[in-house]
């Protein structure tokens, strides 16, 4: 199986190339190993030749360890090659050497994994029939061992298969997994979608649609036009504000459906500016009582069609402003100013804010509510 | 004689709901639903003023106005948009829009709105203030960017709490010239600091248009 490059940066691959490493560093302790044991017992065997395969596979093992970080690398033709005549060398060594037992050791084998990790199960199988053939015609060659010794390469064969099959199937699965897994998401983000324009296409039919139906019916009616015209401006615009930014339970979230609430009792307009936010507590759970009842007060008493609020916070301080231009009154001259704003004054000073009342015949009137800050 | 406006904006029955208001007072002389038509009727016609939709296709109200203003400075643009998206607003000021008005204000308001902006005026909704109150706050001290005066943020403030500028300038005890000299200054200042919030605001969503070097 040849392996495509999307795969190549995986999990799965890089467990693979450990693996690849494994063996390599395993081929060359064992080679090692018995190169030392060579050196001290065989006084015949030519040890230029042996230091120099020691140094070569020595240096090998290092620019693969370089290369098992590096996917592009491990997995290219030409350091497959590269590798597999290294292996071979080092195989070759043995013989030309003439010492009296093999010293390349589990080295050759280590070929298999890169040829197993770069090429998958075909990969590994040439490789291992390659460095089969080799011991067999090196022993043709050097005509003294027994054949016994050379059925020993059945081991590079097996070991081929395993090691090809394990990675191909390795690799198969986590492609699968991986696509079945890109399958759900995708289905489930459109399943959401599907549901939320549901919801939204129930929302306008239950809500625009029928409005339109009934003001058809009372079309000759302009005032009930007018009033459902309005309720449906006030529930469209609070449904695109819900869809862009659902409020949670915070001064703003709360001032905001304090508005609402009054919208909804009385046939007013309310614009609300709401500067920054912040968490509920106790005392702004008061000032925001106190608005809902400024903005009931300006809705029923003022006569104007539209009140504006605005309020901002910054730190523990917080300033709510209702205004409203309606008919407004003399603050000095009438008691009514005063029982207007009784209890938004007992609500605020409560918890140690203030209240300030402006107002001028005919120009409307103003409340400030204030906590923190300068006092 | 009457200002001849423009109107730019996507949806027919929003630029048939402007004229019909604008109609009176104002000489309507064209029409346009994209940012290309736009800037190629108004570079044809060089009306006096231009009101402008903030989403638009084609690149947005702002690649209107960085595109005119560059060579003629003198017409007019008045951002009329149901957009009070923050960044909507950041985007139009540094463009140099010459004032802000939701359409919410729509209707009875929106002559008067326009005159103002034709008399150097600088007309801003009160959601519109709020956020100039908010870009005002997020000016760091270090970042070398001006601030507002107190009394400008007065006079922002008392516009955010819904204010018109006649209201403003009485409560303020300032003559409505002052008050316009005041609008110019903070859009001037705001404009700035509009420009480093773009410009930190599109090195964090890792878009950066060329348009907001240079200028």
């Amino acid at each position: 199986m040849l392996v495509s490059n999307e795969s190549r940066a995986t999990p799965v691959d890089e467990t693979l190339r450990r693996v690849v490493v494994a063996f390599r560093l395993l081929g060359w302790l064992w080679l090692v190993l018995l190169i030392t044991v060579t050196l001290a017992t065989d006084p015949e065997a030519n040890r230029a030749i042996i230091v120099e395969t020691l140094v070569l596979a020595t240096i090998w093992t290092g620019f693969t360890l370089w290369a098992a970080r590096r996917p592009e690398v491990l997995g290219s033709w030409w350091f497959l090659i590269a590798d597999g005549a290294v292996a071979l060398l080092v195989a070759s060594a043995s013989f030309v050497a003439g010492s009296e037992d093999l010293f390349h050791g589990g080295y050759p084998i280590s070929w298999v994994g890169v040829a197993a990790y770069s090429k998958g199960l075909i990969g590994a199988v040439i490789a291992a029939l390659i460095l089969s053939a080799h011991q067999v015609i090196a022993y043709a060659v050097e005509g003294e061992r027994s054949l016994v010794a050379t059925t020993g390469n059945v081991v590079f064969l097996v070991f081929a298969v395993i090691l090809g099959w394990a990675f191909d199937s390795l690799r198969t699965n986590d492609r699968l997994r991986r696509r079945a897994e890109l399958r759900l998401e995708e289905e489930q983000a459109q399943r959401a979608r599907h549901e939320e324009r549901a919801e939204l296409a129930n929302q306008l039919h239950d809500s625009v649609l029928q409005t339109l139906q009934v003001i058809r019916l009372d079309a000759d009616d302009p005032e009930r036009v007018n009033y459902l015209a309005r309720r449906q401006e006030r529930e469209l615009r609070r449904l695109i504000y819900a869809f862009s930014q659902p409020y949670e339970d915070s001064f703003l979230g709360a001032l905001l459906a304090a508005r609402d609430a009054v919208e909804d009792l009385y046939p007013v307009e309310i614009n609300a500016v709401i500067r920054d936010d912040t968490e509920m507590d106790p005392t702004l759970e008061a000032v925001v009582e106190a608005t809902r009842e400024a903005l009931i007060n300006a809705a029923k008493h003022s006569g104007a069609d539209h009140i504006d609020l605005y309020a901002e916070v910054e730190g523990s301080c917080a300033r709510v402003f209702v205004r409203d231009r309606g008919h407004g009154f003399d603050p000095a001259a009438t008691r009514r100013g005063h029982g207007l704003t009784n209890s938004i004054e007992q609500r605020i000073h409560a918890v140690g804010g203030r209240v300030i009342l402006a107002s001028t015949p005919g120009e409307g009137t103003e409340l400030e509510i204030s906590i923190g800050g300068d006092e | 004689m009457s200002s001849r406006v423009i109107l730019v904006d996507d949806h027919d029955i929003a630029r048939a709901g402007a004229r019909h208001y604008l109609e009176d007072r104002f000489e309507v002389i064209g029409e346009a639903d994209n940012v290309e038509d736009a800037i190629e009727l108004i570079r044809e016609r060089e009306p006096d003023i231009v009101l402008l939709d903030v989403r638009l296709p084609g690149g947005g109200g702002s690649a209107v106005v960085e595109s005119v203003k560059r060579t003629l400075p003198d017409i007019t643009f008045l951002a009329f948009t149901v957009s009070t998206s923050r960044e909507d607003v950041v985007r139009m000021l540094n463009a140099g829009v010459d004032g802000y008005v939701t359409k919410r204000t729509f209707g009875s308001d929106l002559p008067d709105l326009v005159e103002q902006a034709a008399a150097g005026g600088r007309p801003i909704s009160p959601d519109i203030a709020g956020y100039l109150l908010d870009i005002d706050a997020d000016i760091g001290e270090a970042s070398g960017i001006e601030k507002l005066t107190p009394r400008e943020r007065e006079v922002v403030n008392l516009i955010a709490r819904g204010y018109t500028y006649r209201e403003t300038s009485q409560r303020l005890g300032m003559k409505v010239k002052t008050l316009e000299t005041h609008m110019h200054h903070i859009f001037g200042k705001l404009g700035i600091a509009s420009r480093h919030e773009l410009s930190s605001l599109a090195y964090e969503t890792g878009f950066l248009r060329p348009d907001d070097e240079h200028t």
